[in-house]
């Protein structure tokens, strides 16, 4: 397993996710006891050698040699501390097995019981602060809206309300928040039983992880929209559309773009994907065998329940979660996802070129759903703050930032283990939130800091990094295209990128 | 008592020209030999199961394990490895000195038997037919 380390206030961590199979470490703990007894009983076997090669049948000082007895004498103490320390360790093994089955055991119980909390309290959230609650709660808010748009249910939990009342929206960025958000995106499930007060659900939920939760809830939102004729969390069509660049202020021509000094520059170019903004750059670079591309996408920008014009919103976000998922559920693609797939085909990337992908925040899971695409030659990915720890890019390097007291990337979940991806996680300490920006430690802004202090540190899984994005473009010069795509009502939808299952 | 006089004859106490003396050193050489042998014996059962016993007895990496304390467990393992490896080698060199000593031992006892064969000098051919004027051995 990788291992950890925390320079210029980063924590690096890389290597698969910590696992426990608590039979087999049982097992090997009673397989060691009893190495300890056969080595206790060559111990004792040398012991006797010892105790015999020191009498002289003939009434001599001694038998053996005094350098072969001291040699048994050696070996037998060898021996014989062996024998104590397996012994030792397959005590310690034991106790970690019981630990560890009690660990899980205590975490799946919190689990739950944080889930259901939240599912319960939702409403309370939505009441208090229904923009930060969405991006924080996100499936869990959710939840609250679909359920309530069925029976008009409005349970609310007194007593976090008054918490939020009381605490307000910096709670959102405490980074305790932070991992209950983590834990409830693990278990949607229980949130929705603790919406529906169904004790069932607790029961069964266990087994569900965050994209399997995230099909379940686009089914229910499916059921619901049937029931209701609503769109909620539907997909709809996107159109991509190339978008002009201004010439640059330093008087390089439209377009051209030096290649990046790093992370920090990866994070620069990433579009701000605002209101009729670009939210796709692309990046084509000369290649030895080939164009090679970069590909920057933006993050979330709407964060309604019903999608409207802009793709880069929750229901995309819940799509590309979902891709994840084994749940025998079809599930579009992601608006976001086709709307990046879209501009790449159109700038003119092919099978087989060789992609950088970068994102943030909605971006950033779509930047790892590309690069565990075995049908793209993707080289590397960054994530920035992105829902993404669940997806598995197999042996494409990820770089996946997050900040601790950033909720956003916790709604994907506790993760997947994946051995290539480097997790660096920074705390930016506490930010008041401002109107519009109740995640202060979600903005790109903050990002790009983060960012830049990736390029400063002497990490060597950091470093490994940078040295692959440089050789990626040698040192050439870019041409870049910017991208806009927008949802497009599916009764006008001929000719542009339509949602496509990835149901398995 | 160093080791190489040790299991062996203390030849300052044989007096090479007594038959029944090095008759006594080779008794003895032999008697220690039996009783060494079987030691040898034991030393090489004991190594050699060690030795075939010792991949795999102790793991490092248990499969479905993976977080801090596996790798301390690991690095644990290793050391208790590194000392089975150490005594499987202290064994090694017991067995090797004890085997040496019941050589020496062997080649004590048949020194001294071919000596108290051999009449000290009880024949010359260049005394033929004197009277032979030698010391009897059993007169010490």
């Amino acid at each position: 397993m990788g291992g950890d380390g925390a320079v210029d206030g980063l924590t690096v961590t890389s290597g698969a996710a910590t696992s426990v199979e608590t039979d087999a470490v049982r097992l090997e703990s009673v397989r060691l006891s009893a190495v300890a007894h056969v080595v206790d009983e060559w111990a004792v076997r040398a012991t006797g050698v010892l105790e015999r090669s020191r009498v002289d049948p003939c009434g001599g000082p001694a038998l053996a040699p005094d350098a072969a007895r001291a040699a048994i004498a050696l070996a037998r103490d060898r021996l014989g501390a062996v024998a104590r320390g397996a012994a030792r360790r397959a005590t310690d093994l034991g106790a970690s097995a019981a630990g560890y089955e009690r660990a899980e055991l205590l975490a799946d119980v919190g689990r739950r019981i944080a889930a259901g909390i939240i599912g319960s309290a939702a409403p309370a959230f939505a009441l208090a602060a229904a923009s930060g609650a969405s991006i924080a709660l996100g499936p869990a808010w959710l939840v609250s809206q679909l359920v309530s748009a069925v029976d008009g249910r409005a349970a609310v939990d007194a007593a976090l309300e008054g918490l939020v009342l009381e605490r307000g929206l910096p709670m959102l960025s405490d980074p305790a928040f932070v991992s209950l958000v983590r834990a409830a995106a693990d278990g949607t499930d229980e949130v929705i039983a603790g919406l529906l007060g169904s004790e069932a659900l607790f029961v069964a939920g266990g087994a569900l992880e965050a994209p399997e939760n995230a099909r379940l809830l686009l089914a229910a939102a499916g059921v619901v929209g049937l029931a209701s004729g609503g769109r909620a969390l539907r997909e709809t069509p996107v159109e991509v559309r190339r978008v002009d660049i201004a010439p640059g202020r330093d008087g390089r021509p439209a377009g051209i773009a030096p290649p990046p000094r790093g992370v920090g520059d990866l994070a620069d170019r990433i579009p701000s994907g605002g209101a009729d903004a670009p939210q796709v750059r692309i990046e084509r670079y000369a290649g030895p065998d080939g164009p090679r591309w970069i590909v920057y996408s933006a993050g979330t920008k709407d964060f309604g329940l019903e999608p409207a014009a802009q793709p880069y919103d929750m229901t995309s976000n819940l799509h590309a979660v979902a891709g994840a998922s084994s749940l025998p559920l079809a599930v579009d693609l992601a608006a976001g996802e086709r709307a990046v797939r879209d501009a790449m085909s159109q700038a003119g990337v092919r099978p087989g070129d060789e992609l950088v992908v970068v994102g943030h925040s909605g971006g950033g899971i779509i930047a790892a759903n590309l690069a565990a695409d075995p049908d793209l030659h993707v080289v590397a990915a960054v994530n920035l703050g992105g829902p993404a720890a669940q997806v598995d890019t197999g042996e494409v390097p990820m770089l996946s930032v997050t900040h601790a007291e950033d909720l956003v990337p916790a709604t994907g979940g506790s993760g997947v283990a994946s051995a290539s991806r480097i997790d660096v996680e920074r705390s930016v300490g506490a930010i008041a939130p401002q109107p519009g920006s109740p995640v202060p430690a979600h903005a790109l802004r903050e990002y790009r800091a983060t960012a830049e202090l990736v390029d400063a540190s002497d990490d060597p899984r950091l470093a490994d990094f940078r040295r692959t994005l440089a050789g990626f473009t040698d040192g050439g010069a870019a041409e870049a295209t910017l991208w806009r795509a927008m949802r497009v009502p599916a009764a006008s939808a001929a000719g542009v990128s339509a949602p496509t299952g990835t149901g398995p | 008592m160093d080791g190489e006089a040790a299991a062996g004859v203390d030849d300052a106490t044989v007096d090479v020209t007594d038959p029944f003396g090095l008759e006594v050193a080779a008794t003895l050489a032999a008697r220690r030999r039996e009783a060494l042998l079987p030691e040898v014996f034991a030393l090489r059962v004991l190594r050699a199961e060690l030795a075939e016993t010792r991949p795999g007895l102790l793991r490092e990496r248990i499969d479905g394990w993976r977080d801090a304390a596996a790798d301390r467990f690991g690095d644990r393992m290793r050391d208790l490895a590194a000392a089975l490896d150490e005594a499987a080698r202290e064994l090694a060199d017991a067995e090797r000195l004890m085997a040496e000593a019941c050589e020496r031992l062997a080649a004590e006892e048949a020194s001294a038997r071919h000596a108290a064969a051999t009449p000290h000098d009880a024949v010359s051919t260049a005394g033929a037919g004197t009277a032979w004027a030698g010391t009897a051995p059993w007169t010490g």
